[in-house]
């Protein structure tokens, strides 16, 4: 049986479900966020034996899981409410208690095949991404990871000034009020350096600015690529990131064609990254350059299979099915 | 410049018609006219450069053709690039996994079958869409226990219209609790209003209007016109080889009878004695899913035909399975709406 790691009102999930059904596949659908509502596990643990069980369902008759998200406990009400409490002391024990719970989910899998490896979706971070990319073949951005504010403007300098500061974990969102405030990729310039009065700060990653032709969303799925450009330079709001979202005039969204050699690269480095499956971030400078960005194993692939037509929800199903043989 | 290539983007599709084209954007929703010629064009400029194209035009010529040129670029239907092979065509291929994709249940002071049932069955069919008409006033204790019904289900439903006839005795507030309630009601509408009256969710699809038309009875639908169309990806591409309106649809008439659409003659047997699984298996049920507009007269030759919706319960011929629908008053000849 299929065992599939995910969260409430996953519309991705729901779709890929569909699917699975229609092939008459079984599968048990967990909703990580809903383990305060109403989905039972039980892991039993004594000197004999250790058994682990779901919704009642032993965890050896599980032989594939779809790691499809783990989860957003942070907003659960436990969580809203611990806050109102004891401010951030007993929210943050709350995240250690349910990551140290995520962490034994892991140890309780025994011979399964994963559609992503909740292993190696935890040890990825960027700076190994982009070792292991750049080991692969794939072209990356020149990068420096440091705190100091003169190896920063010398880095940046050495780019002819234009460089990207971005955040080393994941972009965010804050909201306060009605006031939004977004921490994401932000362009660097030697002025900014000048009028930065402190010498050390938080590690921070700088990158070379590139310059954009198109960007690539890449789906990648048991060494296959879905491959969609966005032509997000055409807007200038969309010009760093086309995460700022033009609504009356949405990016160009349209199926793009890898050439074999980054499709080689791809494969060459996800393997090492131990992934079979992600969503992968490219761009296309204006000079050509096919440049690697990062893989999410855990992306939003609807934003690619509704625009491309795709079906990627049917191949995924068709993914874990195949797996169980 | 003279050797990249102008290429639509894969999303901006030509649909020739007689005797123009539109260029429809399904990402976008929209579409605009192009001559025939232009469209000609465009369709195979994806392997002749720019070059090639202008010198094979005389000056004039050439002239009016970099002005749609300009045009398209300007309003980003298309883009230069030197390397077309990059950017496949997008597929127009449309699946789903569902057997069943959307229902219509007509419902009148008349009917006697079990509606409730109906809808746990089309639920255990995984139709997602589902719309129920009442062409008579219903009470609100009714409309509690039919909803309660779908409550209940696995959510395969996702979405459920409601189309009511006036009643003075259900309040505004009442309907906007029921939506509250019953999220997967995304809208309500209320026919045969003494007045008009429209309320959106904040943050959410689900609506309610209030219109002063009466809907009486099934033969309230089937109009074509441009309010009407439709440009989006799922459309258009289940346009290409299915019929718009009717392809993976089951339908309940008031009496009961289970039929492709409830205007349309031939039923396939009653609620009261056969399921809708049953029904939707016979492959003379499925026949006019497979009646695409290419197939129809007229229509064929169309340039709106992936973006109407077709109708096949009034057409011009009710002997002519392929026949223009009777509700449409365009010419494609003529390029006229009369
Ligand atoms: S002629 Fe046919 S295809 Fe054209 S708008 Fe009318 S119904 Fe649609």
């Amino acid at each position: 049986m299929i065992l599939i790691l995910t969260t409430h009102g996953d519309h991705s999930t729901d779709q890929t479900i569909d699917w699975l059904t229609h092939y008459k596949a079984k599968y048990q659908r967990i909703n990580i966020n809903d383990l305060l509502v109403d989905q039972t596990i039980s892991y039993k643990i004594d000197s004999t034996q250790d058994e682990f069980t779901i919704n009642n369902k032993s965890s050896k008759d599980f032989t594939v899981i779809w790691f499809r998200k783990s989860g957003v406990f942070r907003s659960s009400y436990l969580m809203l409410k611990s806050k109102s409490i004891l401010k951030d002391q007993l929210s943050s024990f709350l995240s250690f208690e349910y990551a140290a719970f995520v962490q034994s989910l892991k140890i309780s899998f025994k011979n399964v095949t994963w559609l992503c490896d909740i292993e190696s979706v935890e040890a990825l971070d960027k700076t190994k991404q982009l070792i292991l990319a750049s080991k692969a073949g794939l072209d990356i951005p020149k990068s420096l990871i440091t705190n100091d504010k003169n190896c920063a403007a010398e880095f940046v300098k050495k780019l002819n000034g234009k460089s990207i500061i971005k955040p080393l974990a994941e972009s965010e969102i804050f909201n306060a009020g009605d006031a939004k405030y977004s921490i994401s990729p932000k362009l660097l310039t030697q002025i900014f350096f000048k009028a930065l009065k402190t010498k050390k700060f938080l590690p921070s990653l700088i990158q070379e600015y590139l310059d954009k032709d198109i960007e690539l969303r890449i789906f990648f799925l048991d060494g296959d690529c879905y491959a969609m450009a966005i032509f997000s330079q055409l807007d200038n709001q969309t010009k760093i990131d086309y995460r700022n979202y033009n609504f009356d005039k949405p990016n160009r969204y349209v199926p793009y064609a890898l050439p074999t050699t980054v499709i080689e690269n791809l494969k060459c480095f996800m393997r090492d990254v131990g992934l079979n499956t992600g969503s992968i971030d490219m761009i296309k400078t204006k000079c050509g350059r096919m440049v690697f960005l990062e893989v999410n194993p855990k992306g939003q692939y609807d934003m690619l299979s509704n625009p491309c037509n795709y079906f990627l929800e049917e191949k995924i199903a068709k993914s874990l099915i195949n797996k169980l043989n | 410049m003279a050797n990249s290539y102008i290429n639509l983007f894969a999303c901006c599709l030509i649909v020739k018609g007689n005797r123009r084209s539109t260029l429809v954007d399904i990402q976008r929703g929209t579409f605009i006219f192009l001559p025939l010629n232009i469209s000609d064009l465009l369709l195979t400029s994806r392997s002749i450069t720019i070059g090639q194209i202008f010198s094979s035009y005389s000056v004039e010529d050439a002239d009016e053709i970099s002005k749609y040129f300009d045009y398209l670029i300007e309003n980003e239907y298309a883009f230069y690039t030197m390397n077309p092979e990059s950017f496949p065509l997008l597929s127009l291929d449309w699946k789903t996994p569902h057997h069943i994709t959307n229902a219509i249940i007509d419902y009148d002071s008349g009917s006697r079958y079990n509606i409730v049932d109906a809808i746990s069955q089309l639920e255990h069919l995984g139709c997602a869409v589902v719309q129920i008409r009442f062409y008579s006033r219903v009470g609100l204790e009714f409309l509690l226990q039919t909803l309660n019904g779908i409550s209940k289900g696995s959510g395969r439903i996702r979405s459920l219209e409601l189309i009511l006839c006036f009643n003075e005795e259900i309040s505004k507030e009442q309907y906007r609790k029921l939506i509250k309630k019953f999220p997967r009601v995304i809208k309500i509408t209320v026919h045969n209003s003494p007045f008009q009256y429209k309320y959106q969710f904040p943050d959410s699809i689900n609506e309610i209007e209030y219109i002063n038309q009466h809907i009486k009875d099934e033969t309230h639908c089937g109009f074509v016109s441009p309010e009407y169309f439709r440009a989006n990806k799922y459309f258009f591409t289940e346009s290409q080889t299915f019929n718009s309106c009717l392809n993976r649809k089951i339908s309940i008439d008031k009496f009961g009878e289970i039929k492709n659409c409830p205007a349309m003659q031939i039923g396939y047997g009653n609620i009261a004695t056969m399921s809708l699984m049953e029904v939707s298996q016979q492959s003379h049920f499925q026949d006019v899913w497979n009646i695409n507009k290419d197939k129809i007269d007229i229509c064929s030759d169309c340039e709106f035909r992936y973006l109407c919706t077709d109708c096949r319960a009034f057409t011009q011929d009710p002997h002519n399975r392929y026949s223009k629908p009777l509700k449409c008053k365009y010419d494609p000849y003529t390029m006229v709406w009369s």
